[in-house]
């Protein structure tokens, strides 16, 4: 951070407790922020040439390597656009299997990020070794518990917690009979417990003032809270159906980063993810986790992104309880048929924990993918995130520089963003100006 | 006979020499050798290691020469500074989590790490035929190592910089 009397400049060269590696520069002159920029960095369509000649039926598993933190928001988005191409309408069993899987992503990931990414920035620590070594051991640990049952439904139900190998374009290779689930159903109710705990701390953190006024997306309207399924509701206007997303959702190049900035044609920038999701749905909550929330002080809708980790600890709550509502009433889906060929276009999505992800396949009559396109949450929210940081570093010049670079890297912390979803391996300009 | 360590090949397969410890361990079990494949976050180390008394982990470190290895027993003490310096593509870096997990009371009593020196890490690349020696090299020691003979030779001790 430097800069004569009238200008400043902060830069972060590697934004650290982000997925993925990331840059964040934020200028300042005479008073006025001149320029925020975000900078990540996409691979040029990498995953999606990838995915060229191979068959449909690999793109779960492929598409599931873009990111080691959200395989199944992969698996899934994919499976939906495959199905919708081939005409494949999967059983309700199977769609229940998901959702359940999906919540044990839910738990690991939010868990990641809140105990040990974002919770350092609020309790004022460098990282996650910093506050373990400061007496915060009990907090880490309840974190590391959490994610344990995460990663355990995850395991039982695809195969593997790490790239789970279990499903596939209209099902699963081996559905789970309902006695199998049993075992982690212990765990998935002392994480519950856990949750209880970590939604009230939460909401004893201390956030900065800040009010967004961005629109919100999310998927919605099925009398669930939307995980796997539902059509795009947003804040400022009618739902679309993924059929619709690209002709109403654009996605442009901007120079300061290979990753695209995605916005409405006509009404600009826009959020994904949980504040998102809880701000169209959450009167979708269970009684515990609605209750949890109001308590926490999530009261109505919530415009403060620093209050985001809270709304992830909710998150992290319902999924508890609805793996186990789920496992309660669980039946063993048939097995999926092979899918038939035909040449035909076909799109779909559902919420990673980031945010809505959304897939697109045009197949040939012979099973294979001709083009493929991804649309990741991260960068659904780049330019979104940019307008927050620039109206929050206006509000916030008084601070001094330290104080400031802290606020706004806390800021980009809110957003959970999986940079390596959008992004890969990156080569950052340091900006001493 | 001490108990047979774990051992866990990290990376990713997909960044050239990013996946040479997938790769070893690959070749472990084709061996008839117990390894884990780990290409998703290093914070799953913490969930796999748990039951066991010593772990041996393989992975990728950028440094100046490349198919050099490096063996560091970092139970003892903590891994030199320069290993946490830089988060590596990953979420919480190799380092970040054996550090996290010192500070918990985590770690397997036992803890060598190998790193193999690499300089091919874009997405889609393949792996350097430097890097692959190495794996081969790495693949042997860890072998006899298993089949009960003497410690292979040790690698440098002079610290290099983890991840990318």
């Amino acid at each position: 951070m430097s800069g004569n009397g009238s200008e400043r400049t902060i830069s972060v060269g590697e934004l650290a407790r982000v997925e993925g590696e990331g840059a964040l520069h934020v200028r300042v002159r005479d008073g006025e922020v001149e320029d925020v920029r975000l900078e990540i960095f996409e691979p040029p369509r990498f995953f999606e040439a990838l995915l060229r000649g191979r068959a449909a039926t690999d793109a779960p598993d492929i598409t599931s390597r873009i990111c080691g933190i959200c395989p199944i928001a992969y698996q899934v988005s994919a499976c939906t656009a495959i199905e919708s191409a081939l005409g494949i309408e999967v059983e309700e069993q199977t769609r229940v299997l998901r959702r359940l899987i999906y919540c044990g992503e839910w738990l690991e990931s939010h868990a990641l990020h809140v105990f040990m990414l974002h919770a350092p920035d609020f309790l004022g620590y460098d990282g996650a070794i910093e506050m373990a070594r400061d007496g915060h051991q009990a907090l880490l640990e309840r974190g590391l518990a959490i994610k344990r049952a995460g990663n355990e439904l995850m395991a039982l139900v695809g195969g593997r917690s790490v790239h789970p190998v279990n499903l596939k374009v209209g099902g699963f290779h081996r559905p789970l009979r309902a006695g199998e689930l049993k075992p982690v159903a212990e765990s998935l109710r002392h994480a519950r417990e856990e949750l209880v705990e970590a939604v009230a701390w939460a909401g004893t953190l201390s956030f900065p003032e800040r009010r967004i006024e961005t629109e919100f997306a999310a998927l919605g309207g099925e009398g669930d809270y939307p995980i796997e399924r539902g059509a795009l509701h947003s804040s400022a206007a009618d739902p679309i159906g993924p059929d619709d997303f690209e002709q109403d959702y654009l996605e442009t190049h901007v120079p300061h980063s290979t990753a695209l900035h995605s916005h409405h044609r006509e009404r600009g920038p826009y959020i994904v993810g949980p504040l998102a999701r809880y701000n169209l749905s959450a009167d979708r909550l269970p009684p515990l986790a609605r209750e949890a929330a109001r308590s926490a002080g999530l009261d109505g809708e919530c415009r403060n992104p620093f209050q985001s980790i809270v709304v992830r600890c909710v998150e992290m709550l319902f999924a508890a309880d609805e793996a186990l509502r789920l496992i309660d009433g669980y039946e063993a889906p048939a097995p999926a048929p092979a899918p038939t060929a035909r040449a035909a276009t076909g799109c779909g999505w559902s919420e990673a924990p980031r945010g809505m992800l959304w897939h697109r396949y045009e197949l040939d009559d012979e099973g294979r993918i001709v083009s493929a396109r991804i649309v990741a949450p991260t960068s659904q929210n780049q330019a979104a995130i940019e307008a927050d940081l620039r109206g929050l570093a206006q509000a916030s010049l008084e601070l001094p520089d330290e104080e400031l670079q802290w606020l706004c890297e806390q800021a980009v912390r809110n957003y959970d963003p999986c940079i390596s979803c959008s992004t890969h391996y990156l080569r950052l300009h340091m900006d001493r100006g | 006979m001490a108990d047979s360590p774990l051992i866990i090949g990290l990376g990713n397969e997909l960044r050239g020499d990013d996946g040479v410890g997938l790769r070893v361990a690959e070749l472990l079990i084709a061996r008839g050798v117990d390894a884990i494949r780990l290409d998703g976050e290093p914070i799953a180390l913490l969930e796999l290691w748990r039951e066991a008394d010593a772990a041996v982990i393989v992975d990728a470190v950028s440094g100046p020469r490349a198919g050099r290895i490096w063996r560091i027993e970092s139970s003892g003490e903590e891994l030199p500074l320069v290993f946490a310096e830089h988060p590596s593509t990953h979420l919480l870096g190799l380092a970040e989590v054996i550090e996290l997990a010192r500070s918990l009371q985590l770690l397997p009593a036992r803890l060598t790490v190998i790193g193999i020196e690499g300089d091919r890490f874009d997405l889609g690349e393949t792996p350097s035929a430097a890097v692959s020696a190495a794996a081969t090299d790495v693949t042997a020691a860890l072998l006899a190592e298993a089949r009960g003979c003497s410690p292979a030779h040790p690698g440098p001790t002079e610290p290099v910089g983890v991840g990318r």
